[in-house]
Parts: structure tokens; C-alpha cells; sequence
């Protein structure tokens, strides 16, 4: 092999050894107090993808067939990719963090999911940055929340974005054997159809948003996202709105029959929210009700899965389980949120109460005014930096 | 007829909407991270994204009027339809809003400053140079390779982490992008040209690839061989050196392009043939890569006269449209290709001697892409030996330190001071100065 036809793939070697190199910098460079956080995965990812390129290097200089050189190369470029655009986003998502533009929302974030993670026992030590959509990523586990919508009234969807990392977290121990249950339940029920086990990632997620946050991650999902335009039509990878609509409310009812007795307290936010969806759903020139469009089959289906779900793995999620009578406490905190009186905060107020008690708030307007709304949200965020001990910057 | 879902959602709409079209109050706390007060860099970005937030601001307010007066269906689904649309609009112009926001943040962070003022320093030479167009250009961003066009902000982004002297050159090919697609003459070429280009595949995906094809002939124009070695021996990639993609065509095409641009240079300039040695040695490197990786041979492979045709095609468009100055000169005394093969010559021999590598004349005339083309042809003349990447290494720091003595000869002759960090420059206007 002559020199020339090796030159231009070590020259590419060693660029991308110099990319990994500045890259680390970059890590380096973070917040030391949101770096500790994530620098573990990264390092590791560093030295191996260095690791890889100085044996890549070390047999082109020993003459290995340079086709199958080129090919490794290729495949570690590759995999480098995802890791660079992890550390801008990394680098820049902290430092727009620093500037306060998420108005100290990211850290109301972090403790709503911090809290989330303590109270189902799987630890999460990452952190939430703005994003231009929301999602998590596998390789730093770093939860986007979307600007500029980072206000009171669209936090609840960070819990979705957590049910994605926490679904195959799940671990249960019978005689001494680990299972994954939600694992085991895409592999069953899902099986080889790459959109039911994507169907059912987002389902999951949308279950443990609903069932941690009750009926405020509902008002998220139903008043503020879910689009009535294309309500039917499934994507690629999520399921129509008008069966997460469905799938949602169904969490919002098992939540209550679970709770046992005769008072069912979730019944009048599920009431409001079904009738305003479907009102939507009307104005659109869609009249029939939206269950009933889904028809028979897919609701059959989802309320099997939903079943096999809540059979499986309510148990493992019952920490977060957001309970009658927290959903009682935020409906009396909604008052001081209406009342604008100084908050009388107790100990027993969590995050979700302030989601939940903002929500009804709102709920109790009717969208009349949307200053008061504006105001409400204000308050909220002052009630959630006060109970989760965060510097309202 | 009310619906009380699609109130809520364009009062939050507006409420965002309105933080942006009221003088961004973002930038107020963006500010606070001590970017540079280049009034340039806030004005302009300013101004667009006011511009669009207004516009759509304009929609929402046209969207409520419909719902005031809406009695039948149909009026509220059409305003259903036109929120979906001005959404979508919105979280495209939300997302480039905080890419713009988290790139200059990260920018001005401290991190790898001098190589982002030195695509600053290299970006206003190429405007200055090649166009009266554009009035402002936002300074050099980290941003990943999808995003790397800033329509907001004309803002020309540096992929991430791709930091050096070697690639800097790419960023003619952005700035290429920009001054195409805001050059009306300029942005006529590809529309004009779409449909007999497209050749059985869509007219979009055609423009698409004539986009590219023209930033690149743009880019080896203004910086000369620098690009075509940048991009032949660090971007093109063989495996997949015939597979277009909706956005791109072919590497392998696109090396022809740039090498038959360097070709037409060379031809313009008469007898001497000043870019022959590296264009024959760029084309043998890459076509010995080629076949290496399995590939076919690029001159049979590829519809290579067609291509030729286009670059014929594109040539008077440049002559004709561009600056004469947009050229990268291979016959000024005191700048261009004369200078960098003469700065060449001078490295070459000092790593022969092993001595320290050191350009003692410099005069503010001098130019950053005469340093790049030096920088180029020196690595190229080690590029196949065992002592490469040592020399590189050594061949990039003279050349860092050659473009820090031009700025600073340059701020001498200007008697500007500290017009460095961040500055960005207004050809034309109240702010224009050269740093």
C-alpha cells in the first residue's frame, strides 16, 4: 500500500482524535454543579470512541486493508455524532440555563423530577435544559423542556419526558431474579411491530405523566397540546391524540376506582376535559364523539393494554401514585393562587400539588381572562421555588 | 360560536410572541452574560426577530378576528387550520431563536474564542470582497452540520467541534448559502436551472442540489484552493461517494464541481496555471481514495460533463454578479496566491531546517485566506510522509500566529483598538470598521 492512499484517512484519524479531544474540553467546561451530573457517560464514551481510533490509526499504519479501515472509520465518525451534538447541547443548554432565560423553570424541573425519582426509587441525577422540542436522549439521559413554553402550565410534559427514562428503569426482584417488567410487557405485547412498541413507549409515558401528576399533566396534554385539527391521525412513532386523549382520561379513572369508596374525585376534571376536547373536536365539524370515531376495536385495545400495564407495574410506579387527597390539598391551594393572599405553604406540599392547584385555578376562569392566567402562573412559580428551596431567578 | 381550547392556546402563543416582538427582553438576560456590545450583533438580530414575531403576532390578531365573528363551522376550522400553521411557524422560529441564543452564549464563553474570531475576521474579508448585499452578518456560531444556515440571524455556524485552521475554509461554503440566497441575481440561478437539472427526481430536490453545488463553486471562488483541499481531503466521504440525498448531491459530484471551478481559475488566469499542481494533486489523492474504498472511477462514474456545463454555467453568474475582488487572486502582489505560495516556500524550508516557523513581513494587506492557502499547500506537501501529523500540528500554530499578526497589522494601519472580541462589522453603515 503506498503512502498517498492511506495520507488522507489518517489525516481524517487524527481530526476526529483532535474533535474528541476539544469535545471533552467542552464537558469540562460546564457549570461544575450540572457537570458532575453528567460528565460519568460522557467520559466513558470519549475514551472509548479514542480508544478506537488510535487502534484504527496503529493498523492503517500497518497496512491493513484500507477498505475495511475506511469502514471503521466511517462507523466511529457515526457514532461520534450524537455524542458532539450531546455536548453542544450540553454546553449550550447550561449556559442558557446560567443566563436565566427558562425564568429558573429548569430547576423547578429538576426538583419536580428529582422528587419523582426519590418516591419510585430510580435514581436520575441528570438535569433538564431548553430545548426547540421536548425529549430525552439515552446517551446523557438530559430531559429537554421546549422554549419559550417553559412555564407552570406545560412542566407536567417533563414527567412524560421521565416516564421515557423510568419505563426501562423498572426492575423487579422475585426469588432472587431481576425482571424488567415494562421490558417484558413491550415484548409481549408489542412484540416484532416497531410502531406498537413505539406506540407503547409514548402510552407508558403518558401513564406515569398521569398518574405522578394527576389531572394537571391532562390540562397539559388535552387544553394546552393535544391538536384537534389532526386528532385522528397516528405518526410515526406517537399515537393520535384522540387516543391519548382516550388513554389519558382512562388513567385519570383507574387512578380514582383505585382509590375505593364512593366519592370519585377525579370525576369532574375527567367530565371538563373530555367535554372540552370534544367541543374542539365539534368546531372542526367533527361531531361524533371522539371515542366513538376511535371505534370499538382500538378502544378495546388500548383499554386492554392500559389493564396489562396497571396489572404489571402499578405497584412498582405506586410512589408516585398523585392520590384523592393530594388532589384535594391542591384544590385548596388553588384557592390561595386565586385569592392572591401570601402563600401559607406546609410541609406536606409537593411541586405536583402546585401544578395541579395552578391547573384548577385556571380550570375556574374558563379562559376568561388571560391576564389572571398569566398572574395565576406567576404565583405558581413563586409556590414552587418556596417548596422546593430554589432561588427564584 | 367560542371555543375555549383555541382561546387558550393563542393567548399563550401571544404571550410568547410578545416577549420577542417587544425588543427581546431575552436579550437583556442573555446580556448578563457579558457578550460583546457589538451594537451590529444586537441590532440586526434585533430586528429580525422582532420582524417575525411582529408578522406572526399579525396572523394570531387575524386569527381572533375570525373566531370574533365566527357563526359557522367551518370559520373556526379554518381557524383551527391557520393556528396549526402559525404553531408550526412558531416552534421553527422559537428553536432557531434559542440555537442563535445558546450558540453566541456558548461563542462568547470563552472556550476556542480565537478560532471563532478568526472565521469572524475571515467571513468580513469574503463579504467585504464579494458582494454590496449584505449589510450585517452575525458572528460565527458552534452549531451542529443541519443546522448550520441561520435564516433569522445570517448566521454562519462553525460545525461542532470541528475548531481548526483546516476547516475554517468551509465557512465560504456557508456564507456561500447566505449571499445566494439574498443575492436576488444570485438566487435566480438555481430556480432558473431547477427543471432541467432535476432529470426524473423532484424540482425541489434539484434546487436543493444546485444550492449546493453553487456554495460550493462560491466557496472555492472567494477562498481558492484552501476549500478544495479542505473539503476533498476532510469532508468528502468515499464509502458513499455516489449516493445523493434530498438536501445534497453526491460527494462524489461534488469534488468534480470544486475541482472544475479550480480548473476555470486557472483557465482565467491565462499561461501560468497557477492552481494546476494542487488541483492535479487533490484529483489524484481523491481518485486513489476512491478506488482504495472499493468505488468506481469518478471521471467514468459520473455525469462529469454536465457537471462542467454547470460550473460553465455558474462562472459568468460570478464574474458578472459578484465583486471583482470576490476572486481569490493568484496574480496581487500583496495578497493572494503569489503571497501564500511564497509563505509556502518560506514554512517548508524552515521545517526542512528545522527552524521555528515564522513569516517575518507582514503588512496589513495581507489577507486569512492567503494564510489558509499557505497553511493548505504546506500540509499537502506532507501529507503522504511518515512526520504528517507532527508537521501539521506545527504548520497550524505558525499559521494561528500569522493571522493574529495580520489582524494586528491591520488594527495599526485602521488605529482601531480592541475591535476584536465579538466585534461584527456593517460594510456600508454608521459601524463599519475593519478589526
Amino acid at each position: 500500500m503506498n503512502e498517498r492512499s492511506r495520507s488522507i484517512l489518517m489525516a481524517r484519524i487524527q481530526t476526529l482524535i483532535q474533535e474528541l479531544d476539544r469535545a471533552k474540553r467542552v464537558v469540562e467546561q460546564i457549570d461544575p454543579d450540572l457537570r458532575y451530573r453528567v460528565r460519568g457517560p460522557f467520559l466513558d464514551l470519549f475514551e472509548r470512541y479514542g480508544e478506537d481510533l488510535y487502534r484504527l490509526q496503529h493498523e492503517v499504519k500497518n497496512a491493513q486493508p484500507l477498505k475495511e479501515c475506511w469502514y471503521t472509520f466511517q462507523d466511529t465518525r457515526q457514532k461520534c455524532e450524537p455524542l458532539f451534538r450531546e455536548c453542544l447541547a450540553l454546553m449550550q443548554g447550561s449556559l442558557v440555563r446560567r443566563s436565566g432565560l427558562d425564568n429558573g423553570l429548569c430547576k423547578i424541573a429538576d426538583a419536580l423530577l428529582y422528587d419523582l425519582s426519590s418516591r419510585i426509587n430510580i435514581s436520575w441525577g441528570r438535569f433538564t435544559i431548553l430545548a426547540g422540542e421536548e425529549f430525552i436522549t439515552d446517551m446523557a439521559e438530559i430531559i429537554r423542556v421546549r422554549f419559550p413554553e417553559v412555564s407552570i402550565w406545560n412542566l407536567p410534559v417533563a414527567a412524560h419526558e421521565f416516564g421515557h427514562f423510568v419505563g426501562p428503569e423498572l426492575e423487579r426482584e422475585i426469588s432472587g431474579k431481576h425482571y424488567h417488567p415494562f421490558q417484558d410487557f413491550l415484548a409481549e405485547v408489542g412484540g416484532q411491530d416497531s410502531q406498537a412498541v413505539a406506540f407503547l413507549h409514548e402510552h407508558f409515558a403518558d401513564f406515569f405523566a398521569t398518574y405522578a401528576l394527576g389531572p394537571s399533566y391532562a390540562c397539559t396534554c388535552i387544553l394546552l397540546r393535544f391538536d384537534p385539527w389532526t386528532a385522528y391521525q397516528d405518526k410515526r412513532a406517537h399515537p393520535s391524540d384522540a387516543k391519548r386523549v382516550h388513554w389519558i382520561l382512562e388513567v385519570l379513572n383507574k387512578m380514582d376506582e383505585a382509590e375505593g369508596g364512593v366519592q370519585r374525585s377525579y370525576q369532574g376534571v375527567i367530565g371538563y376535559l373530555r367535554k372540552s376536547w370534544q367541543q374542539s373536536l365539534e368546531v372542526m365539524g367533527q361531531p361524533v364523539p371522539f371515542e366513538e370515531r376511535l371505534g370499538k376495536g382500538t378502544i378495546k385495545q388500548l383499554d386492554e393494554w392500559l389493564r396489562e400495564l396497571y396489572f404489571r407495574l402499578g405497584d412498582r410506579v405506586s410512589g408516585v401514585w398523585y392520590r384523592a387527597e393530594d388532589w384535594l390539598r391542591a384544590k385548596r391551594l388553588s384557592k390561595q393562587l386565586l385569592e392572591d393572599t401570601p402563600p401559607e405553604l406546609k410541609d406536606e406540599h409537593t411541586l405536583a400539588d402546585v401544578l395541579n392547584a395552578a391547573w384548577w385555578s385556571r380550570i375556574q376562569l374558563e379562559g376568561r381572562d388571560s391576564a389572571r392566567v398569566q398572574q395565576i402562573g406567576a404565583r405558581a412559580v413563586d409556590f414552587c421555588c418556596k417548596i422546593g428551596g430554589i432561588g427564584n431567578d | 360560536m367560542t371555543d375555549s381550547i383555541l382561546n387558550a392556546r393563542l393567548a399563550a402563543l401571544e404571550q410568547n410572541l410578545k416577549r420577542a416582538a417587544e425588543g427581546p427582553s431575552w436579550w437583556d438576560s442573555v446580556q448578563e452574560l457579558k457578550l460583546p456590545s457589538a451594537i451590529a450583533i444586537w441590532e440586526g438580530l434585533n430586528r429580525a426577530i422582532m420582524d417575525q414575531a411582529r408578522e406572526h403576532l399579525e396572523t394570531l390578531q387575524e386569527i381572533r378576528d375570525m373566531l370574533k365573528y365566527a357563526e359557522q363551522t367551518d370559520d373556526v376550522k379554518e381557524a383551527w387550520r391557520r393556528y396549526a400553521e402559525v404553531y408550526k411557524q412558531c416552534q421553527e422560529f422559537f428553536g432557531e431563536c434559542l440555537e442563535v441564543i445558546g450558540g453566541l452564549t456558548f461563542r462568547y464563553s470563552g472556550l476556542e474564542e480565537r478560532i471563532y474570531q478568526l472565521a469572524d475576521d475571515l467571513i468580513s474579508d469574503c463579504v467585504k470582497d464579494s458582494t454590496s448585499i449584505l449589510q450585517w452578518v452575525a458572528p460565527t456560531v458552534p452549531a451542529l452540520p443541519e443546522t448550520l444556515i441561520k435564516t433569522l440571524a445570517r448566521m454562519i455556524g462553525l460545525r461542532f467541534p470541528e475548531w481548526t485552521i483546516w476547516t475554517l475554509p468551509f465557512t465560504a461554503h456557508e456564507l456561500g448559502h447566505v449571499v445566494i440566497r439574498e443575492d436576488e441575481k444570485l438566487c435566480g440561478f438555481p430556480r432558473r436551472h431547477a427543471e432541467a437539472w432535476a432529470n426524473g427526481s423532484t424540482i425541489e430536490r434539484a434546487k436543493s442540489h444546485l444550492n449546493e453545488y453553487l456554495a460550493d463553486a462560491f466557496a472555492t471562488y472567494t477562498m481558492g484552493p484552501a476549500y478544495a483541499c479542505a473539503v476533498i481531503l476532510l469532508r468528502f466521504n468515499p464509502l458513499d461517494a455516489y449516493r445523493d440525498d434530498d438536501e445534497h448531491p453526491a460527494d462524489a459530484k461534488r469534488a468534480h464541481v470544486v475541482l472544475t471551478m479550480l480548473q476555470r481559475m486557472n483557465d482565467a488566469a491565462g499561461m501560468e496555471e497557477p492552481y494546476e499542481g494542487v488541483k492535479v494533486r487533490l484529483s489524484e489523492n481523491w481518485q486513489e481514495v476512491l478506488r482504495r474504498a472499493g468505488q468506481p472511477d469518478a471521471q467514468q462514474a459520473l455525469d462529469a460533463q454536465r457537471l462542467e456545463k454547470l460550473v460553465d454555467g455558474i462562472w459568468p453568474e460570478f464574474e458578472h454578479w459578484l465583486r471583482p475582488a470576490a476572486k481569490y487572486p493568484h496574480d496581487e502582489k500583496a495578497y493572494g496566491w503569489l503571497v501564500a505560495e511564497e509563505w509556502y516556500r518560506t514554512w517548508k524550508d524552515q521545517l526542512e531546517k528545522g527552524q521555528l516557523l515564522n513569516i517575518q513581513d507582514v503588512s496589513p494587506r495581507n489577507t486569512l485566506r492567503d494564510v489558509l492557502n499557505a497553511a493548505w499547500l504546506c500540509r499537502l506537501e506532507y501529507l503522504d510522509e511518515p512526520e504528517h501529523l507532527d508537521r501539521t500540528e506545527r504548520i497550524e500554530e505558525a499559521a494561528h500566529k500569522l493571522c493574529a499578526a495580520i489582524i494586528a497589522e491591520r488594527r495599526k494601519a485602521s488605529g482601531v483598538r480592541g475591535a476584536g472580541r465579538g466585534a461584527t462589522f456593517k460594510y456600508g453603515g454608521k459601524y463599519a470598521k475593519r478589526g
